[in-house]
């Protein structure tokens, strides 16, 4: 039994093989030792931190420290530079309310054509209703970012730079640490969704070079409905938060409030406990595989995947050709079939893979007007789930003849 | 094989029913689905009885939504326009002759929905 395969037992989801599961860029399934310290921390007493002066009280906030602290590390953060919230999303929201919330006519917001709906989204309807301008970095021939344009784009007006890192729509790996010196070079604030590349690539926020980042646990391994913002020390001063509530403030008199002045400032509301710690756990899951090794088995597979990919009649790979400069997830189209009937197809045949635009439909409309098929990649993947994709496209290609 | 791709939603795929743009329409419907980009419009001409005497549709999208969109306004050609307004999803899957499931049901309800609202 190799090391892989000792890695995909550990997933009670994927036991039977009665799925093929290429859908990880959507969601991860959850291992063992993940379900377990949620389960454990569960079942041993709840409380709500900082809330009470029992003993499950003071158990769920060392949990919850504890978790923090482990998730800044895995980032190369400190624990009073992250914030839990409900996922990417939220983070993302935050920090463009935040930011963009001050901004006006004649400043600029510079994105890139990959944005996903979370980043572009809040973007926008700010844009629209503060009157600032956002500014789009295209995809170059090579099918990245021209650094040389970027040069020109980010300037005197440029305020925040904001970027995915790895498309959840390509795969393609943005040369985040590259921009942010161009943005930091004219005093813009640098924002970075690494959603789908903080499970596929060693991460640390010093080597890229942004002033916050996003990202949620359920692309990790770990469980839903949370995720974490990082804000460096020298942003958080300018942020504000989205909730207000309990647990966000050091004293509330009659006629003033005086605000926690940590990241609590961000978190107003009962914590999601049980989420930090299977967040933490997820983090730990990945600490122990290596994140290189994670890395390095990826590229093997999508280099496989991408072969197989090529050789099938009528199947067109958007992504680019080769493994390296992106994360292992491929988007294809087959002629003449919609993405829909392609994924359909496939999940008759129990082959998980996601269709449509991805929510990021600038992107996805320029590739194909039917949205593409995407094939993603985790850490339980195998030969052999791509050998069965191979065989469930050309079902595909025989059911729909040209 | 999903019985999702029977032989007679394919035929409607191949050779749609009344599609393009017909003539002297009173009313007309864009409809989009924003998770898989299914796109559809409705061309209506209604008379003064409120009967459909004409209705064709153009759109981009899946087999599911594309067909039914054939499929639906084939059988809505002569009805009267409550009685349209009357068609329920349940219609639709009598119509298509295949259960969509939770995921496809929108695709197969959007042309139903772009001719309520058209009619509205």
């Amino acid at each position: 039994m190799g090391f892989w395969e000792d890695v995909k037992l550990q997933f009670p989801a994927l036991h039977d093989d009665r799925i093929v599961y290429l859908d990880s860029g959507a969601t991860t399934q959850m291992p063992e030792e993940i379900l377990e310290a949620i389960s454990s921390y569960e079942r041993g007493g709840r409380g709500n931190p900082h809330r009470g002066l029992h003993d499950f009280a003071a158990r769920a906030t060392r949990f919850l420290q504890e978790s923090r602290a482990t998730v800044a590390q895995f980032i190369g953060a400190q624990p009073s530079e992250l914030l839990f919230t409900k996922g990417t999303t939220e983070g993302l929201n935050l920090v463009a309310q935040a930011l963009g919330g001050r901004l006006g006519p004649g400043d600029e917001v510079v994105l890139t054509i990959f944005e996903h709906h979370a980043m572009l989204l809040p973007w926008r309807q700010l844009a629209s209703d503060k009157g600032f301008t956002l500014r789009y970095l295209p995809m170059s021939e090579n099918g990245v970012i021209d650094l040389e344009l970027a040069r020109k784009v980010i300037g005197a007006k440029t305020k925040v730079v904001a970027v995915i890192h790895a498309s959840n729509v390509l795969g393609t790996i943005l040369p985040v640490a590259e921009l942010a010196k161009l943005a930091h070079a004219v005093g813009a604030w640098v924002v970075v969704d690494v959603a789908q590349s903080v499970a596929r690539l060693p991460i640390d926020v010093q080597t890229l070079g942004c002033d916050t980042m996003a990202f949620g646990a359920h692309k990790m391994y770990g469980p839903e409905g949370i995720g974490a913002l990082y804000i460096a020390e020298r942003l958080r001063p300018h942020l504000k938060p989205l909730l207000f509530g309990g647990g966000m403030v050091d004293e509330v008199l009659d006629d003033t409030i005086r605000y926690a002045d940590d990241v609590r400032l961000f978190e107003a509301g009962s914590p999601n406990v049980g989420g930090a710690v299977g967040f933490a756990a997820a983090c730990k899951f990945l600490t122990t595989l290596g994140l290189e090794r994670v890395r390095e088995r990826e590229l093997e597979l999508t280099t496989k995947l991408m072969s197989d990919l090529a050789q099938l009649p009528r199947v067109k790979i958007h992504s680019s050709k080769t493994a390296l400069g992106r994360v292992g997830l491929v988007s294809f189209s087959v002629e003449g079939v919609h993405s829909h009937d392609v994924a359909q197809i496939l999940a008759d045949q129990g082959i998980a893979v996601r269709a449509g635009y991805h929510c990021a439909a600038p992107l996805t409309r320029c590739l194909d007007l039917s949205g593409t098929v995407r094939v993603s990649l985790g850490v339980y993947s195998a030969d052999h789930d791509l050998d069965r994709l191979v065989v469930g496209i050309r079902k595909v290609l025989e059911r729909f003849p040209v | 094989m999903s019985d999702m791709y029977r032989d007679h939603l394919l035929d409607h795929i191949r050779r749609p029913r009344n599609h393009g743009v017909i003539e002297n329409t009173n009313l007309y419907r864009h409809e989009a689905n924003p998770s898989c980009g299914d796109v559809i419009d409705v061309y209506l001409r209604t008379n003064a009885d409120g009967l459909i005497e004409g209705a064709s549709f153009t759109g981009r999208g899946c087999v599911i939504s594309q067909a039914s969109a054939s499929i639906v306004i084939e059988a809505i050609l002569g009805k009267s326009k409550s009685t349209v307004l009357a068609m329920g999803p349940k219609d639709v899957v009598g119509l298509l002759g295949v259960e969509p499931g939770p995921m496809r049901m929108n695709c197969a309800l959007l042309p139903l929905a772009a001719l309520h609202k058209a009619l509205c």
